[in-house]
């Protein structure tokens, strides 16, 4: 990824549990945002050193069995193109907000997730959806 | 006859209630951080699907089972509050202090009054600061709950010969003698969005967490009466 390379509106999801990943993925495609989603760390750390342009944001699941939220965030912060994504935090533990703050990250997001919550997040990172058209 | 617990050394008996408080809370933590991830899939897609054409009935069916699903997050917010408390150990707690903190993030009806009685004689109390919040405002929101169209309902502290009452009181509908028999038993609620988890949970902190006593009886002239006694500690057999 160049660093001179201006964010697109992609929201990459970091998240081990299926039907967490599918279903934020699919909200956040109905709404008009586009996503992209990986089951672990390393393959999302992978496709996000090769790609050009970068996300606009990273959804982080703490807990995953292959590589944890904060493995992944520290092999982040060591690239610096990587280090600049704003990156959000979902866990379903209650001492989330301290964990964010701890780990330096744009916010958090506590498990379950309501649709709302996690659209007004979207927005704020990648700005307004692209509506589908008669939607 | 059930055999009688053994007598420990004291000593032996802080090690073991520790670790066991240690362990209840740290089961509490797990359970409820393992429901986030199922919650979070379930409530998405049901959100997703209120958002589809549905039929009336399909709809209903829909609706009860964003219901059930707040129901469920309920509980873990109860369980995850609960499991958040591991490295609590008691102490003395001021009585009004801690009804400040119960009532904090309650928020009353219009038609609701809250009425709070807490002596002087009662001022202090001995426990373990975040699961008894936790189990006080969950008489408190059974409190508020049974008044859906307003009434009264209040927290009155006395202390007694050996331990501290805490009463959680409404002037709601009340229970039957049957519904009572059964109060602590299992999950049990006359609501539709129960609560009869919140109340297994009030007994665990009262009985197995402090050593103390939960018990209901009927409020006069009408509704419900919720009472938690708190042993009050001693010092080489003296109160403390």
């Amino acid at each position: 990824m160049t660093s001179a390379a201006q964010p697109n509106k992609l929201i990459v999801i970091v998240e081990d549990d299926v039907d967490v990943r599918e279903t934020l993925a699919e909200v956040l495609e109905e709404e008009g945002f586009q996503s992209k989603a990986f089951s672990d760390g390393p393959q999302a750390l992978a496709w996000l050193s090769a790609c050009q342009t970068p996300p606009a944001l990273i959804l982080l699941d703490l807990m995953m069995p292959t590589m944890d939220g904060w493995a992944f965030r520290a092999e982040q912060c060591r690239t610096g193109d990587l280090q600049q994504i704003p990156t959000v935090i979902l866990s379903a533990d209650s001492n989330i907000a301290e964990n964010s703050e701890a780990l330096q990250v744009a916010g958090f997001l506590r498990k379950p997730i309501h649709m709302q919550t996690l659209l007004n997040l979207a927005e704020r990172f990648c700005g307004p959806p692209q509506l589908k058209p008669g939607g | 006859m059930a055999a009688a617990a053994p007598v420990l050394p004291p000593a032996v008996a802080d090690a073991v209630h520790e670790s066991t408080l240690d362990a209840i809370t740290a089961q509490a933590r797990a359970v409820a951080h393992s429901i986030g991830n199922p919650l979070t899939g379930l409530g998405l897609s049901l959100e997703l699907l209120a958002q589809t054409p549905l039929t009336e009935l399909q709809r209903r069916y829909l609706d009860r089972c964003l219901r059930v699903s707040e129901r469920l997050n309920a509980y873990k917010e109860l369980l995850g509050e609960f499991g958040g408390s591991a490295r609590a150990r008691p102490g003395f707690l001021q009585t009004a202090a801690l009804i400040e903190q119960v009532l904090q993030p309650v928020r009353l009806l219009p038609e609701q009054h809250m009425h709070l009685d807490i002596p002087a004689q009662a001022a202090q109390l001995w426990g373990i600061e975040p699961v008894l919040i936790e189990a006080v405002r969950a008489l408190v929101r059974n409190a508020t709950d049974a008044l859906p169209q307003g009434g009264s309902l209040g927290i009155k502290a006395h202390m007694q010969s050996d331990c501290l009452r805490l009463e959680v009181w409404d002037t709601g509908p009340g229970l039957s003698a049957a519904q009572a028999a059964q109060l602590w038993q299992k999950p049990w609620s006359t609501k539709a969005h129960g609560a009869g988890m919140g109340l297994l949970l009030v007994a665990l902190v009262v009985e197995r967490l402090h050593g103390g006593r939960v018990g209901f009886a009927p409020n006069a002239p009408c509704g419900a009466r919720f009472f938690i006694d708190l042993p009050r500690p001693k010092d080489d057999g003296v109160w403390v």
